[in-house]
């Protein structure tokens, strides 16, 4: 026995495996913390994304002068949908990388248009918003899927104004 | 007979001992491992995020504040588009000249229509790419790259 190694036996077996289910405890913690963090900073970035492309169609929407010409940007850029009462819903869709994708839908943008007509000419009351086909994982919260939305309003007179010459 | 059973067993205990400190040591350098490569993808999606989202509001909130009549234009610099803001001061007329140039986003406040270089004009945001487009006369796109990452913005004037 020349190179007999001697344990301290005050710690038993058991207190030793309970350390390791607590550490292995402590870990699952911060692994999910991690995850979380991870999907967090994901939201965010697609936030970033979203904000930029509903931004921008609308800025597109607010540069034209009628309704037609509205209508033919959303058929050109956007799949129609009937939502019922002659109403539609424009819909395009984006891969995980936000590439515009038909066959990989991991987020929508959609924009749903109500029209108030009036005497001068219609004010369409535009609704934009970006979701996300499937919630994030690790972090459940109600309407999570939405990502951003935005409602404004544009006035396309039917004469004059700066745009009717 | 009892001696060397107890010898077996304290060999047993040991090295299943040694396991469990092994199977620790493991997990931690796993934990610190996993933790880094999270840490740096969050920093760089950050500073990515960062980049584009600072690139393209400086530019919106610019535009936004100088949208007046024959104020803005976009003209050719070097290769490029760059947006002129043109201003007036005590009677004396500047414009602010916002360019890329060498991986960032540069503004020049000068005289108008005097001439400059481009590493002049003070540094504002890095980007891998930046490129100024005027779509028709009231509308424009901007696109920002970094790292690999495309983001564009529209913008419509009401002055035009």
């Amino acid at each position: 026995m020349k190179n007999k190694v001697s344990l301290n036996s005050r710690v038993s077996l058991w207190e030793i495996i309970l350390s390791v289910l607590i550490f292995a405890a402590a870990g699952i913690i911060m692994l999910n913390c991690f995850a979380i963090a991870r999907f967090t900073q994901i939201r965010a970035n697609d936030k970033t994304i979203a904000g930029a492309i509903i931004q921008s169609d609308f800025e597109i929407i607010k540069s034209l002068n009628t309704t037609d010409e509205m209508y033919e940007f959303l058929d050109n850029s956007y799949e129609r949908k009937n939502i019922g009462n002659n109403n539609y819903a424009y819909t395009k869709y984006f891969d995980k990388n936000w590439n515009q994708n038909s066959m990989d839908k991991e987020y929508a943008v959609t924009i749903r248009i109500s029209d108030e007509d009036m005497k001068s000419g219609n004010l369409m009351i535009i609704n934009i918003s970006a979701e996300k086909e499937k919630p994030y994982p690790f972090i459940k919260k109600e309407g999570m899927e939405q990502i951003y939305s935005i409602e404004s309003k544009k006035f396309f007179p039917d004469f004059g104004g700066i745009h009717g010459e | 007979m009892y001696k060397r059973n107890n010898i077996n067993q304290f060999s047993f205990q040991f090295i299943f001992i040694m396991l469990l400190y092994l199977i620790i040591a493991v997990l931690s350098v796993m934990i610190i491992s996993l933790g880094k490569n999270i840490y740096d993808n969050i920093n760089e999606d950050r500073n990515t995020n960062y980049e584009l989202r600072v690139s393209l509001s400086y530019i919106a909130n610019k535009i936004r504040q100088s949208d007046k009549k024959e104020s803005l234009e976009i003209r050719g610099l070097h290769g490029a588009n760059a947006v002129i803001i043109n201003e007036g001061y005590d009677e004396e007329k500047y414009q602010t000249w916002i360019y890329f140039y060498d991986g960032a986003i540069y503004e020049m406040f000068t005289d108008e229509d005097s001439s400059f270089e481009l590493y002049d004009g003070m540094k504002v945001v890095e980007a891998d790419f930046f490129k100024i487009e005027e779509i028709k006369d009231n509308l424009y796109k901007f696109t920002a790259v970094s790292k690999e990452e495309i983001a564009e913005l529209y913008l419509s004037l009401y002055s035009n």
